[in-house]
């Protein structure tokens, strides 16, 4: 039927305004007589497209308003009066202004009366309007109930057509479960036109109550035996629907009915079947009902290998047999290669598929190229191997110019970095770090972190690369990347002099990335005599003076560019430095400067390194010494670092130590189990404490309100890798451990000596309480194999306190070649004769030794 | 799904006056809270002077849809005769029709291109003409 556009193409009657008027004065009723006289006042309501024609020419959105609004009364008006002849067009307005935003809702009853009428032009207008207009929030849609009941029964199928049409859309779970039983009925008759709208409608009623799916398990029986596309179409679509919200149904599908076969023998017609001009969508055969068995396929092949072995060769056959030129064929691929990816398919069809996504990835079509990836990123945990093939196509995708394709690139990219590829991948991420839009930074920065430390080559590179993240996407980085990084450098104990010197670089070239600064400035107050000594081997070192460094640090200080933490972390360095650097004045300057900043977190730190540098200069170097390696705790979660980086505490002055080795305070207690002994005292375990401010307390509370002294300070040995021994010595040369010298000459002794094992106590006297020995034992190794798991356990008399601190490691190398230090505090009060009884346990060469012993040739100077 | 149309719709509110529909082809057209719903994808597709909106479930194919709205564009092309945005316009509730009997619940009804118009052409004959309408009980 051609149509012209414009006015005319509508039903007749909307043509007849006034002539109608003049009908009406012919009767004679008094009723209608005055009904005439009343139309005669009023105007017939204007037809819809003089409407649409009139809002059109409205130049602004108020003259636009202004005219709907007139329409409007002239409608409710209309409305008012039961006009049952215009009541049609009124409605038709008023979905027009509906449409354009206009609240329309009094128009919801007037639907209503247009569907129970009996004109098949107000019923379909009163339809439509009740589509549009209601929905299951109005009370209103209730009463629908029973016209559509009604019209599901009515001789003209268009009728039923348009109530099934309706319930199908809009009808709420009550609507549903009254009338489930005539869709039900619909469902099976021979009609194909209701069959189908029967269908959809049940899929619907399934969706919004799902007990009534067992109602419409009989009539789906034959539903695929049908020749009519639209049927099947919607067959196929209310099998779906059963199967995917009941297992037991996918079941029954699977096993009773054998739907597989059926929809494979359905499936090979439509592609083997010649060209059907009704269903021919350019050269292919019906591609939505293709799909849609895929589709249903797809939840009836998942976790069951009889159905997925049936489908096996269709699917190849439609994978390679659909013509790619156009967006159809893709389309019907797409789902070939979703459904291969779901079922279990053998492995030659998944390679297969993959190999689609694979091309579908070099396609021109932007949608074609998301759909990919999007699915490969799927795909990508389960077959690996196969999606890394397409690796350098996917890199590709990186340069894209639109942003989702871009994003889900990047995704990709990172789930296939491996240590294989790392450094080809790397160098093509940094590559986009710098080139992509800023919402790419954040995620991408934390991707190449994670990949960085999952899969470096070598500790050289991976500080490379984190300084090329910091220096281009320094801004973007997450906050916790701060800490981590920290910890990373730390633990990385050869590279601290490259390190330092590369941050330094950075420093004077760009103060403005705060991340990148705030890990420069904690680098520099660290390793700043690395940095002033020009020690590093990895590259040329630089030459600076100490007075440079300082400079920086202060610009760091006063520049706008920095935020407060920045600050805080450029004062604490500069304080650290005090102890490494020998331009104490300068610093102590600085100090006292910021001790009346106006920023409270500053002021706090000067004002407490004032003190240090005041009353508790004895304290200085041993709170600022180097850090220890840290624990790793959680790759991605907030790390322990979080608390051990004094930076983040704004309480804590100096930097926390890790937290204590909890071994040695167990194995105390068994080993006091073990002697048994009445007169042994438990060792009271305090090893790293976690605030070394309190922990003086702890001390002091333990030895009696002592102040400690710097030299006998006790050694927060850290646990050290054994790869790295001469560390420890570094780091135990920094401080003056065995200050023999100081302890007025106690000479040494040997506690013990068997098996190869040889430990040798050292002593200090704690100033200025004599009550205290420090005695400091090293353990030595001279076979050829190293002991491992080594602990030492001390016990001593019950007139004793013995306080014994964590070792510096529990590994001695063999062969001598370094010893494993260990500091015991012991409190002597009543100047008695020193006795302890030792407990050492190892493994050497694979077996677990443990031995006991005495040591009782204390010289007479450490207790007397 | 409700919430999807409202930020669009003000989108839309100077393409609703240049092309006199509120450009959305909507697949659902439901607009309850539907508790049970999946994330809803809402694409705008050009199509010559018309934009598309369509809400997509997760398991659904993209690139079938785009073939939807295709055919949806070919039947009104069939049923108006070269069918041009004024045509769309003055007589909206027929494309409504059209999309009802193509479409119900976000689904595809009638995969055939024939099958569509015929069924629109039987039943616009069935709308009364005047004299018709006038002598039909209206309850």
């Amino acid at each position: 039927m051609r149509l012209n556009s414009g006015a005319t193409a509508s039903p007749r009657f909307f043509h007849k305004p006034l002539g109608y008027v003049s009908v009406t004065l012919r009767l004679r009723d008094d009723s209608s007589h005055f009904l005439a006289s009343l139309r005669l006042r009023m105007p017939a309501p204007i037809r819809l497209r003089e409407l649409i024609r009139t809002i059109r020419t409205a130049r602004t959105q108020a003259e636009e308003r202004e005219m709907i609004q007139k329409e409007c009364a002239a409608i409710r008006s209309s409305f008012r009066e039961e006009d049952n002849t215009y009541r049609c067009r009124n409605v038709a307005k008023l979905l027009y202004m509906h449409m354009l935003g206009y609240p329309a809702h009094f128009g919801q009853l007037e639907c209503l009366k247009l569907i129970a009428s009996q004109k098949f032009t107000d019923k379909r207008i009163g339809y439509l309007g009740a589509m549009l207009l209601l929905d299951e929030r109005q009370d209103v849609h209730l009463l629908m109930t029973n016209c559509i009941k009604n019209d599901l029964n009515h001789s003209t199928q268009y009728v039923q057509g348009l109530a099934l049409c309706t319930l199908g859309c809009m009808g709420s779970s009550e609507m549903c479960r009254d009338l489930a039983g005539e869709v039900e009925k619909l469902l099976k008759t021979s009609n194909s036109y209701l069959r189908k709208k029967a269908a959809l409608c049940a899929v619907h009623v399934i969706r919004k109550v799902p007990e009534l799916m067992e109602m419409f398990l009989p009539a789906t029986k034959n539903l695929l035996s049908e020749k009519n596309h639209g049927v099947l179409h919607t067959s196929v679509v209310l099998l779906t629907e059963m199967c995917e919200r009941s297992p037991d149904m996918l079941a029954h599908f699977r096993k009773n009915e054998k739907l597989v076969p059926q929809l494979v023998r359905i499936l090979k017609n439509l592609i083997m079947s010649g060209y059907s001009p009704e269903h021919d969508v350019s050269g292919i055969s019906d591609p939505f009902l293709q799909v849609r068995i895929l589709r249903l396929l797809r939840i009836l092949g998942k976790s069951d290998d009889d159905s997925s072995e049936a489908m096996n060769d269709i699917l190849a056959q439609v994978a390679t047999n659909t013509e790619t030129s156009k967006n159809v064929g893709n389309a019907i691929l797409y789902e070939t290669v979703l459904t291969i990816m779901d079922i279990k398919s053998e492995s030659g069809l998944r390679v297969l598929a993959i190999n689609i996504l694979g091309r579908f990835l070099l396609n021109n079509d932007k949608n074609i190229r998301y759909v990919a990836l999007t699915s490969l990123l799927k795909t990508v945990q389960t077959d690996h191997n196969a999606v890394q093939r397409h690796r350098s196509t996917i890199v590709d995708c990186l340069k894209d110019l639109d942003v989702s394709i871009k994003r889900r690139a990047m995704e990709l990219s990172f789930a296939l970095v491996n240590g294989n590829n790392i450094r080809g991948m790397m160098k093509e991420l940094l590559y986009f770090l710098d080139s992509c839009d800023p919402e790419f930074k954040a995620d991408c920065a934390s991707g190449v972190f994670l990949a960085a430390e999952k899969y470096a080559p070598s500790k050289r590179w991976h500080i490379d690369t984190i300084m090329r993240v910091l220096t281009t996407a320094g801004s973007y980085v997450r906050d916790d990347s701060v800490p981590n990084l920290i910890q990373l450098i730390t633990n990385s104990v050869e590279m601290h002099a490259y390190t330092v010197q590369r941050l330094y670089k950075a420093l004077l070239d760009d103060i403005s990335q705060q991340p990148l600064v705030q890990v420069a400035s904690w680098c520099i107050g660290e390793y700043g005599d690395l940095l002033v000594s020009g020690q590093c081997e990895e590259e040329e070192p630089i030459q600076v003076t100490e007075d440079e460094v300082l400079d920086v640090l202060e610009g760091l200080l006063v520049s706008n560019l920095s935020t407060p933490v920045t600050r805080g972390y450029a004062l604490t360095a500069i304080m650290k430095l005090s102890t490494r650097f020998s331009s104490v004045n300068r610093i102590k300057k600085v100090v006292s400067i910021y001790g009346s900043s106006i920023d409270v977190e500053l002021q706090q730190r000067a004002v407490e390194y004032n003190a240090l540098f005041k009353k508790y200069d004895h304290m200085r170097p041993a709170l600022l010494e180097r850090m220890p390696i840290m624990e790793k705790t959680a790759t991605n979660g907030p790390t322990e670092i979080v608390q051990t980086n004094g930076e983040t505490e704004p309480s804590a002055v100096e930097p926390k130590h890790p937290p204590p080795v909890t071994q040695p305070t167990n194995q105390a207690n068994d080993l006091l189990d073990l002697l048994g002994g009445n007169d042994v005292v438990p060792v009271i375990q305090t090893t790293m404490p976690t605030k070394p401010a309190s922990a003086g307390g702890e001390l002091l509370d333990l030895l009696g309100d002592l102040s400690l002294s710097g030299g006998s300070a006790p050694a927060p040995a850290p646990s050290v890798p054994t790869s790295q021994p001469s560390f420890l010595l570094d780091g135990l040369s920094s401080q003056p451990l065995f200050n023999d010298i100081a302890a007025a000459g106690i000479p040494p002794m040997t506690a013990y000596n068997k098996n190869g094992l040889k430990i040798d106590f050292t002593f200090e006297r704690a100033n200025p309480n004599p009550n205290i020995a420090v005695i400091t034992i090293h353990a030595s190794n001279s076979t050829e194999a190293e002991m491992t798991d080594f602990v030492f356990q001390a016990a001593v008399p019950k007139t004793f306190q013995l306080q014994l601190l964590s070792p510096s490691s529990n590994v001695v190398p063999a062969l001598n070649q370094g010893t494993v230090t260990q500091v015991i505090r012991v409190l002597n009060p009543q100047k008695q004769q020193l006795r302890m009884r030792i407990k050492l346990t190892y493994t050497h060469k694979g077996s677990p030794v443990q031995d006991l012993a005495e040591v009782n040739n204390f010289p007479p100077q450490s207790w007397q | 799904m409700v919430s999807l149309w409202k930020p669009l719709a003000e989108l839309s509110s100077l393409l609703c006056f240049y092309s006199g529909l509120r450009p959305r082809v909507a697949p659902v057209r439901e607009n309850s809270t539907d508790q049970t719903a999946q994330r809803r994808e809402g694409r705008v597709h050009l199509y010559a002077s018309l934009y598309f909106c369509a809400g997509l479930e997760e398991q659904d194919n993209e690139l079938l849809a785009l073939e939807v709205l295709h055919r949806y564009v070919e039947l009104l092309d069939k049923y108006f005769g070269n069918v041009c945005e004024l045509d769309i316009i003055f007589n909206f509730e027929k494309a409504y029709f059209i999309l009802d009997e193509f479409l119900m619940g976000g689904e595809i009804l009638e995969t055939s291109k024939v099958a569509v118009g015929v069924v629109m052409e039987e039943a616009d004959t069935l709308q009364e003409t005047m004299e018709e309408y006038m002598s039909k009980p209206a309850y």
